[in-house]
């Protein structure tokens, strides 16, 4: 009988811009981290020995004889070995490598890098309308338009207007399934999903970049963004073309994940898979009044009111007030309707105050990501009162 | 008896009589350590252990040589002794960086085939001791997480016909590829795709033209896969070839204790492989 292998649980592989292969980093890469962050760009960071030739080595099939690590001219896919049958090997970050760092001592130098997934490098293409024209000081407004089009439209503005994004959102083929799939300037393959809800008005401030717009809407509770990340080496279809360096496929979803009940992380109950857990329990946010003014002082109608009495029972009054200076303009009860709503999202978000809790599992006993719970999904973890003063769960 | 290639001398026996006196390791001053990587966390409020996945370093060997004139006598004469420690201080410190088989300890073991340590390199600067008997003390070390058998064995593997190889060996062993070659003599016509397959372990290494910035190997070249450092050159250390590996459904080779069914499609291939030991 052979023994199980043990390779490394991730690899990284080097590409230029085109996609092109160059190297994977394997067996020199230490100090390993993939970041996964809802709503947010994911990154993935580790360090190499700097005299290696998998990291020196002249690269000359872009034209432009950079290192094989190199910053801004190249791509990296995060693999992570999940099965021993193939595929082994299973794409769970593509990334563009932005930082690079060397750091000699006496004996050696050691190169850190990281690379973020396009998210991050929509942070530097602005919001334009399909011509191209940035917004004036009214902004870019969407009426009564899905988000997953506000979303998608605005990639597609950046796509026309300053070039090719790393990102597929479809080219179409799929409008059957909805409005929303419409051509975003992506492929054939697409498979993402994009929710036909909520719809909303929206308006995207001047001077906003495509990230910052896409993380705003995520903000505001309108829709959860995923980036999906995906290494399809001969290429989606885009046009007549094959295209051979889409990083990531776009979800929007209202809402993404599912609640996954039996997939538990616990401390001092049945699995016993986290090694380390913290809980902040933080008052200094607590609002069980706010006031909203639409227009600034209130000038555009007055105010609207969210009161908790449960939470002001219990704690006491903690009273907020805020002005939206941007909310004025003829429609009045609008504007004060949407105070009014952002007045009750504010109390029922923070009536009890803020817990956060971060804890580290064992990974041979816990749920294991992507594999047992995806992006955005909502776990239960478990600490009883015996042991941590306070039930957890 | 030890023979220790290294890039100052060539090659220095141990434990035989030499021109220069007999370099003597002495058993209870030498070790062989491979050191176990691992982590582990205590079951959080229970008894009990999480080991982590563990690795292997590679290997690690003190010796200790005492410095005779004969069986009889020790190296008690000013010339001798500085000859032998001139000899001995030199092979050792040419070890620091050894190149690629430049630096190799080999050993006979009874009963089997000889064994070494490969490319290794001086860990631990000699110490002397004057004795008597003059006594010298350096650790070196290897990358490899095993000795291997001195002899490396090259075995042609045809386009799809199955070949067994047994590694006798207590320890798995990363080979090297060469394809587009057979016994030898490399094959005039350009190798495009090719599969690697273990049927023992099923597991599988695929390389193909089509990725992008792949290429074929050349006619009248071939493509070196080296499983310990992952990497593939054309001719050893030509072209990259890395572009055409087929990252999600490719492991690299290995040969695990007994048998291993190596079937190579797509090309005619030589696997050098030793069996390995530790």
């Amino acid at each position: 009988m052979s023994a199980n292998r043990v390779p490394p649980l991730w690899k990284y592989f080097l590409a230029d811009l085109s996609g092109t292969g160059i190297i994977d980093l394997s067996k020199i890469t230490s100090d390993r981290v993939v970041e996964v962050v809802l709503n947010g760009p994911l990154s993935m960071s580790g360090t190499v020995p700097s005299d290696n030739k998998k990291v020196w080595i002249p690269w000359s099939g872009d034209g432009y004889d950079d290192p094989y690590l190199a910053e801004g001219t190249r791509l990296m896919w995060g693999f992570r070995q999940e099965s021993f049958i193939q595929p082994y090997w299973t794409c769970r970050g593509a990334t563009i490598v932005n930082l690079v760092e060397d750091t000699a001592e006496q004996d050696d130098a050691r190169t850190r890098f990281v690379g973020w997934d396009p998210w991050h490098y929509m942070m530097s293409r602005p919001v334009t309308d399909i011509d191209g024209n940035l917004p004036g000081e009214d902004g870019l407004s969407f009426n009564d338009t899905k988000v997953s089009v506000i979303v998608c439209e605005l990639l597609r503005n950046t796509i026309d207007n300053y070039g090719f994004a790393y990102i597929d959102a479809g080219d179409g083929s799929r409008i059957g399934e909805g409005s929303q799939y419409q051509d975003w300037g992506g492929s054939l393959e697409y498979n993402g999903f994009l929710d036909d809800t909520p719809v909303l008005d929206w308006n995207i401030p001047q001077g906003t970049s495509v990230g910052q717009a896409w993380a705003d809407l995520c903000a505001a509770g309108e829709c959860d963004i995923i980036l999906d990340p995906i290494y399809e080496p001969l290429g989606r279809t885009v046009g007549t073309n094959l295209v051979t360096n889409f990083l990531v496929e776009i979800s929007v979803y209202a809402q993404a994940g599912v609640t996954r009940d039996n997939q538990k992380f616990s401390w001092n109950m049945p699995g016993r898979n986290l090694v380390g857990i913290d809980r902040q329990q933080d008052g200094s946010s607590r609002v069980n009044d706010f006031m909203a003014f639409a227009g600034q002082g209130g000038t555009a109608g007055g105010q609207a009111t969210s009161i908790d009495n449960d939470s002001i029972t219990k704690y006491g009054a903690y009273v907020a007030q805020q002005f939206f200076p941007g909310l004025n303009g003829p429609d009045t009860v609008a504007n004060v309707l949407a105070a009014g709503a952002y007045a009750q999202d504010q109390v029922s978000l923070r009536a009890t105050g803020k817990q956060t809790v971060t804890f580290t599992p064992a990974p041979e006993r816990g749920p294991r990501p992507w594999i047992d719970f995806q992006l955005g999904d909502r776990l239960p973890v478990w600490a009883s009162a015996r042991k941590f003063r306070e039930a957890l769960g | 008896v030890f023979d220790l290639t290294n890039p100052f001398n060539g090659t220095m026996a141990f434990n035989e009589q030499t021109s220069s006196g007999i370099y003597l390791l002495i058993q209870d001053g030498c070790t062989f350590d491979i050191n176990v990587r691992s982590t582990t966390n205590d079951v959080p409020q229970a008894n009990g252990s999480i080991l982590h996945t563990r690795f292997l370093s590679g290997t690690t060997m003190q010796l200790t040589v005492q410095l005779w004139d004969t069986l009889n006598e020790v190296a008690c004469s000013g010339e001798l002794l500085a000859e032998m420690l001139d000899n001995l201080s030199g092979a050792v410190r040419s070890l620091l960086n050894a190149g690629d088989n430049a630096g190799r300890l080999a050993w006979q073991v009874d009963g089997n085939n000889d064994r070494m340590l490969d490319d290794i390199r001086l860990s631990v600067y000699p110490v002397f001791t004057p004795g008597p008997p003059p006594t010298v003390t350096f650790t070196i070390d290897s990358q490899y997480p095993y000795a291997e058998d001195l002899t490396q064995t090259r075995t042609g593997l045809a386009d799809g016909v199955q070949t067994t190889i047994h590694n006798g060996g207590t320890a798995e062993f990363l080979p090297v590829l060469q394809v587009n070659r057979l016994n030898g003599v490399t094959g005039g016509s350009p190798v495009t795709d090719f599969q690697i397959t273990n049927g023992t372990t099923g597991e599988q290494f695929v390389y193909s033209s089509s990725f992008p910035g792949a290429v074929s190997i050349p006619a009248g070249h071939y493509g070196e896969i080296d499983s310990f450092e992952e990497t593939i050159f054309e001719d050893g250390s030509g072209a990259d070839l890395d572009a055409g590996v087929d990252e999600l459904n490719s492991l690299y080779p290995r040969l695990v204790t007994g048998d291993n069914d190596i079937t190579v499609d797509g090309a005619d291939a030589d696997i050098l492989w030793q069996a390995a030991w530790a």
